[in-house]
């Protein structure tokens, strides 16, 4: 970087000083106003918590220091945002990984198994079926191959639903409580879904600067070996390290690091999935059933949040130069979409088990929202083949979360009346 | 076995998985790019894009690597940081390829990446230190202090100076050949640099070892001040650069007492500004206080690179005003950063030592010895006198010198530095490895010398 005092000098840089600081300040700012107690106080309030939970002020802080604003970051800088985007991808995978419990897995219910398998199949055709039209429609001169990728991360945008549901149940009974927990479990197994299908996707068409290239079965499935026997590694070094140290907080600070630094670097070293070979990983530490990995998994958890904030800053970056109307359509398409669809599927795969919830109950509409790892997994095109079409559908995905984060709250709310009406039959009924 | 030879082992075999593991992913990266029909190229873009896709694996095996061989190295009772330091030689890429014709774990292009995080480390590094040095041990020591430092710097700076001029440069051939003027200018550079320590490694040690005492206080405190003189007096000689080699160069005396008084006024003003600014916020903070550490060290990074400022004093005033204006409210920050500094020694040591020019030292290695034991002679002999006309406790005085021998990123910058002012003469080459030859002695030297020194002036705790 050239020295502040230098670029002073020359006339047309004292804005570019300016805006540099201005971009410090900002990110100094949001970072600390959402560390405040203040901050804590708000969220506790229903509209805030669902603005929040969709990533607004992470995304708006990224597109202000981006290249078309502040420029805190310029076209070569965001390129340098790739290894803490592999970082921070790693580190979603894991957290989606670590639900991989081989009891909790045993114990689906299988009317969620059902809602999965239904949602998941009228997921891939509505979302195949967008994709297309947004390939002849918007982006008709783009080849195939270049289309391909963020094609199917667009699909996989609509597996899947986010597992927050507190801002949904004002009021809640026994029974809508079952179905917050149909709707949490759905949303976590939903991830694994989602993460499983792209990630496996990219081991047989890697995504490359010049256009995917297709690869011969063998190779995908020799690096689909490595990627596990990787993540063994990984779980039983990490176990063995904790047990053989003293336990110190600095210690398992160490250790949590590198472990997802050296799986988030293998896979960018080999042009692997960092969320995939992070899943595996993940499962791996899940089912160790070790209690000094139960800490590890503590601590992963624990930064889940500032992970999801770096991770939406370096996107709201990266998408900071796209075509925005175009997104915004797209992203339009994709929440509404999904605000119709997902409530239907959830009413019809589960709405049975639930006759004494209204039709018009909140948590329906729950699976509307996107979950974070859509844009997890819209970033892996966008990062590395740095075309124009990945861009526009990472932001769409972008807006189609933040959008979904509202939409559910805008479409419908459980009225007093209904929900004390549920309270009473529930009470009853049990 | 006992069980503590047993835990060696099992920390022994981790690490050489670890570095399996990193030799796989390199082997398999070209196989996999040629099976996948990637077009080989040599150039720029192409070592920056793999530099890239190699950055995060080799922070994460430098960091646990560097932390694994420093367990070992601590079980056998050495300092910590010689096992950082060792690991990021024998990773780095100055030893395996040349020496063994290895390809090594970390290559030229990634340690680059590597070592943009430095500023960070330092900024956490120097907030912590800041955070050491308090009001009312300065305003009772500072004349002891100032006594000690006159002493040494004179002592090393003169000692040195003469070592230089009648030894080393006649040593070297392209260094024999100067004129007298520039061999007395590059003499008084070399005394210079070794007047330098390393804060961070003095730092690292004390919070390795646990120690608490009058050497480890006058210690910190003398280090800083010393790095403040120095940075002074090294760019006033690099002034004087174009008279001494005869060339119509340089931007005068007026310009240059301007960035010296930029550089030190401006990065003391900043850091206070900075330290206020850090305890309000921190104030207002309820929860993940780790991760706006983090943020605030990137900033002071991001902020003093671009203001020209010098990161590690911006930190350690910001953390010096903390610590003194609000003691007991800044506890909780302070104690936020030092669990966050393991990693930090882990990546900061390691990339010093990946740094360290080994065909340098293999090659320079008697005339860096003949400096390294002149600069150690001379660094006993001012500290132990200037401790006595101090008349500083005398507990301290036999084994206060120990914690001026090691150097580190503060020589390494400022012998990097001097090679930029003297441009692309015919001798900076041999002249820069020599310099950087000698410091990598003290950097591995160094830390043994201080932690016989703390233990032997009874300053380490039992448990340590």
């Amino acid at each position: 970087m050239i020295p502040l005092p230098v670029l002073a000098e020359t006339g047309e840089s004292a804005t570019r000083v300016l805006a540099i600081f201005a971009g410090i300040a900002l990110v100094g700012i949001a970072a600390t106003f959402a560390t405040t107690r203040f901050y804590a106080r708000l969220q506790r309030h229903r509209w805030v918590a669902a603005f929040t939970a969709g990533g607004w002020f992470a995304m708006i802080t990224g597109i202000v220091i981006g290249p078309r604003v502040l420029a805190v970051f310029n076209a070569e800088g965001t390129q340098a945002l790739q290894p803490l985007l592999y970082i921070t991808l790693a580190w979603i995978g894991l957290i989606v990984g670590l639900q991989l419990r081989r009891p909790l897995l045993a114990a689906i219910p299988a009317e969620l198994a059902r809602w999965i398998r239904l949602d998941t199949i009228l997921s891939v055709l509505v979302g195949t079926a967008v994709a297309i039209a947004w390939w002849r429609i918007m982006a008709p001169e783009s080849s195939l191959g270049t289309i391909l990728l963020p094609a199917v991360a667009l699909v996989v945008a609509f597996i899947g639903w986010a597992p927050e549901t507190r801002s949904l149940r004002p009021d809640l009974t026994p029974r809508s409580g079952e179905l917050a927990q149909l709707v949490q479990a759905g949303g976590g197994l939903g991830a694994v879904i989602a993460v499983l299908i792209f990630g496996l996707g990219n081991q047989f068409v890697r995504i490359d600067p010049d256009g995917p290239i297709v690869i011969e079965p063998w190779l995908g499935l020799v690096e689909l070996l490595l990627s596990a026997g990787v993540a063994i590694m990984l779980g039983t070094g990490a176990r063995i390290l904790l047990r053989r140290t003293s336990g110190a907080a600095q210690e398992s600070l160490v250790i949590t690091l590198a472990l997802v630094l050296i799986g988030a670097g293998f896979a960018a070293e080999l042009g692997l999935s960092p969320l995939l070979n992070g899943l595996i990983t993940g499962g791996v530490i899940a089912n160790l059933r070790d209690p000094h990995l139960r800490d590890l998994e503590r601590r992963l958890q624990s930064a889940e949040p500032a992970m999801a904030v770096l991770m939406l800053v370096a996107c709201g970056s990266l998408v900071s130069e796209i075509d925005l109307g175009e997104a915004m359509i797209l992203g339009l398409a994709v929440a509404s979409l999904r605000l119709v669809v997902k409530p239907l599927i959830a009413r019809r795969a589960i709405g049975p088990g639930f006759p004494d919830l209204p039709p018009r109950d909140p948590l329906f509409l729950g699976p509307a929202r996107m979950p974070l790892v859509a844009i997890a997994i819209a970033i892996g095109p966008a990062i590395i083949t740095k075309d124009p079409a990945s861009e526009t559908v990472l932001a769409a995905v972008m807006l189609a979360t933040l959008l979904g984060a509202v939409s559910p709250g805008l479409a419908g709310r459980r009225r007093r009346t209904e929900s004390k009406t549920s309270l009473i039959d529930g009470g009853a009924g049990s | 076995m006992k069980q503590a030879d047993r835990r060696v082992l099992v920390l022994l075999g981790v690490l050489a998985a670890l570095a399996t593991l990193v030799f796989i992913a390199h082997s398999l990266e070209p196989l996999l790019a040629s099976t996948l029909g990637a077009t080989e190229t040599t150039d720029g873009v192409d070592t920056e894009r793999r530099a890239l896709n190699g950055f995060t694996l080799a922070l994460g095996f430098v960091m646990l690597g560097a932390w694994l061989l420093g367990e070992i190295v601590g079980r056998l009772g050495l300092p910590r940081v010689v096992g950082y330091l060792a690991f990021g030689v024998l990773a780095g890429p100055g030893l395996l390829p040349d020496m063994l014709n290895v390809p090594a774990p970390i290559t030229k292009a990634e340690l680059g990446l590597l070592r943009s995080l430095d500023p960070l480390a330092i900024s956490l590094i120097a907030l912590v230190a800041g955070g050491e040095i308090k009001v009312a041990f300065l305003r009772g020591m500072l004349g002891r202090i100032a006594t000690v430092l006159g002493i040494q710097i004179g002592t090393i700076l003169i000692g040195i100076s003469l070592v230089a001029f009648l030894f080393v440069l006649p040593m070297i051939p392209s260094l024999s050949q100067l004129s007298t003027g520039a061999s007395i200018h590059l003499s008084i550079a070399i005394g210079l640099l070794c007047i330098a320590n390393s804060p961070a490694i003095v730092i690292a040690m004390i919070n390795e070892t646990g120690a608490r005492g009058p050497l480890c206080d006058t210690a910190l405190a003398a280090t800083v001040c010393k790095d403040l003189v120095l940075v002074i007096l090294l760019t006033i000689l690099l002034g004087f650069v174009p008279i001494a080699f005869a060339t119509g160069e340089g931007g005068g005396g007026g310009q240059l007492v301007g960035d010296a008084a930029w550089h030190l006024l401006g990065s003391i003003g900043f850091g206070v500004v900075v330290g206020i600014a850090m305890h309000i916020a921190a104030a207002r903070i309820e929860k993940r206080i780790d991760v706006f550490i983090v943020l605030c060290g990137f900033a002071i990074a991001f902020a003093s690179n671009a203001l020209h400022f010098a990161p590690l004093l911006v930190a350690l005033v910001a953390g010096f005003t903390q610590a003194n204006i609000w003691p007991e409210r800044s506890e909780r920050m302070f104690h936020s950063i030092e669990k966050l500094l393991l990693p930090v020694y882990c990546v900061f040591f390691a990339t010093a030592g990946a740094g360290i020019p080994i065909e340098a030292v293999a090659s320079l290695w008697p005339v860096a010895l003949l400096l390294v034991g002149a600069r150690l002679v001379l660094v006993w002999a001012g500290t132990t006198l200037g401790a006595k006309s101090a008349r500083l406790d005398p507990g301290i005085r036999p084994w206060l010198w120990t914690a001026f021998t090691p150097q580190a990123g503060v020589a390494i910058a400022l012998a990097l530095e001097l090679e930029n002012a003297l441009g692309d003469r015919a001798f900076v080459n041999e002249l820069t490895a020599l310099l950087l030859a000698a410091i990598a002695i003290n950097e591995v030297l160094g830390p043994l010398l201080m932690k016989l020194g703390m233990h032997r002036a009874g300053e380490i705790p039992a448990r340590s």
